[in-house]
């Protein structure tokens, strides 16, 4: 139950999912309604399942991370496909960006670099661990015990109404980590997340969000050219600052 | 770090005591504490190419270091004297504890490695200011050795600039490194290498850099948060070495896996 309340400032494909999860409410303009008048809890729980019990949910994103030293924040776009039981996709939309898919089904772990020409393959336990629990088990986050409280932020010029989330079992070695979430007006579907804490923080924004009736498992395939090479995932691929710095 | 603005336009020196003096006037002065932001790649022999994106923040003996992969913080790092500590936050896995010198892994000379442009560590400093230096391809070359660390060869261009560092650590089995310094760049906190490339046993590591600046000191956390469910590895025990050995592409004979 703890490891699926850590709402992990380090896990950002996770926080991007539970972002979906978090949001508020249906399209439908008198679920928006009952929404907005229902207890914090209480929306929050239904737009968690709304999103965590989808066939599959896509979305444009957009993220901005912040430098812990102070420096100026970082801004990326990407693609998310999220299809609950059975896998998850990022795909940046940034010069020399990875595709990143966890499939649960395949049993595969890929991430693919079109600036090397390499797919780096390994077996669905190498993938990281908070990912492949927010494709296994959905339904723990939904069970998880959290506190939702209402809070209006400045998002993109405007004042937004949103929903603060904390851990609800305090007393443990709760991150420092808050999680705010507001959903589009327009849709009532997610549409902003923010995480911060102590040392940095992390906004995203989900664009055209959409909720799939049926999954498309072939959102989950990646579409290789033919000179590209497949080699097994070493971590150290992706983490080289640990050899050199 | 290193250079105040306008110091970087050096003059050809005449003498080695005054290229000594100018290049330890320009690149080991004092300063403050500096973070940057820059493109890693690393080419492996045999291996692959990998790349990642990473943010630092350095001061004195002391630098904290993130990774990215993706929008993903993958990585923290930190090294404070001895002092080391890692967390691979992909595998919840993290190690720390204090670099043995005698185990092949010393912390100072690390710290140096990792900001190769600041001469301004004492120990650094020390070891330049007790240097041979003598010509060598119209600059200059200092030969000596860093305290028990190891012995070091660093070339300057005519301009005083550095160009190239080799070093050897101490030992029968002491690993090579070497290190080549691109043309230098103005950042706000003044005037470095635009890259910077490290080479050892068939590795080579790329550091391009965006950002240079200065830095609020209280800014800079050396102990990130650690979570209760991660596993915490001690560096003196096999499994935590191991995992350090592996991340810096060391072997248990101190040097670099081929």
């Amino acid at each position: 139950m703890k490891k699926a309340v850590s709402l992990r400032i380090s896990a950002v494909v996770a926080l991007c999912a539970l972002a979906w999860g978090a949001q508020a409410a249906g399209s439908q303009p008198a679920r928006k309604r009952a929404a907005a008048h229902a207890a914090p809890q209480e929306a929050v729980d239904r737009m968690l399942a709304r999103v965590f019990r989808a066939a599959e949910v896509r979305s444009r994103v957009t993220i901005t991370r912040s430098d812990p030293f102070g420096g100026p924040g970082e801004r990326s776009q990407g693609r998310v496909w999220f299809l609950p039981g059975r896998g998850l996709r990022y795909r940046s939309d940034e010069k020399g960006g990875e595709d990143i898919v966890v499939d649960r089904e395949q049993r595969t772990f890929l991430v693919y670099r079109p600036s090397e020409q390499v797919v780096y393959r390994a077996d669905w336990d190498r993938a990281p661990a908070r990912m492949r629990q927010l494709i296994e088990e959905p339904e723990r986050i939904l069970e998880a015990k959290f506190r939702a409280a209402r809070e209006r932020r400045h998002v993109g010029g405007v004042w937004r109404e949103g929903y603060r989330m904390q851990r609800a079992t305090l007393g443990d070695s709760l991150p420092s980590v808050a999680v705010w979430i507001a959903a589009d007006p327009g849709t009532g579907l997610p549409r902003w997340i923010t995480a911060g804490g102590s040392e940095d923080s992390i906004d995203v924004e989900f664009r055209s969000l959409t909720i799939l009736p049926k999954a498309v498992t072939g959102d989950l395939h990646l579409s290789l050219p033919h000179d590209v090479r497949t080699e097994p995932l070493d971590p150290r691929d992706l983490l080289p600052g640990g050899e050199s710095r | 770090m290193v250079l105040a603005s306008g110091c970087a336009r050096l003059p050809k020196q005449s003498s080695g005591s005054r290229a000594r003096d100018r290049f330890l006037a320009a690149y080991a002065a004092a300063h403050g504490p500096e973070r940057g932001v820059a493109a890693i790649s690393v080419k492996r022999a045999g291996k692959g190419q990998g790349s990642a994106r990473v943010r630092w923040a350095a001061n004195q003996e002391s630098l904290a270091v993130i990774g990215y992969v993706g929008p993903t913080r993958a990585l923290d790092a930190s090294l404070q004297g001895d002092e080391l500590l890692v967390l691979v936050r992909h595998y919840d896995v993290g190690v720390s504890g204090k670099l043995r010198r005698e185990e092949g892994l010393d912390g100072r000379l690390l710290r140096f490695l990792a900001t190769p442009w600041d001469f301004g560590l004492p120990r650094v400093r020390g070891a330049l200011e007790h240097a041979a230096i003598e010509p060598a391809g119209g600059g200059w070359r200092f030969q000596g050795g860093i305290e028990e660390g190891g012995r070091f060869t660093l070339e300057l261009s005519e301009r005083g600039e550095p160009r190239s560092l080799s070093l050897r650590a101490a030992g029968e089995r002491g690993q090579e490194i070497r290190v080549r310094y691109g043309p230098e760049r103005n950042y706000t906190a003044g005037r470095i290498p635009g890259w910077i490339e490290w080479s050892f046993s068939g590795s080579v590591v790329l550091l391009t850099i965006e950002d240079f600046a200065p830095v609020d000191a209280s800014k800079i956390r050396y102990r990130p948060a650690i979570e209760p469910e991660w596993r915490m590895l001690a560096l003196d025990e096999p499994d935590g070495s191991a995992l350090v050995r592996w991340l810096l592409g060391i072997d248990e004979g101190g040097t670099a896996e081929p």
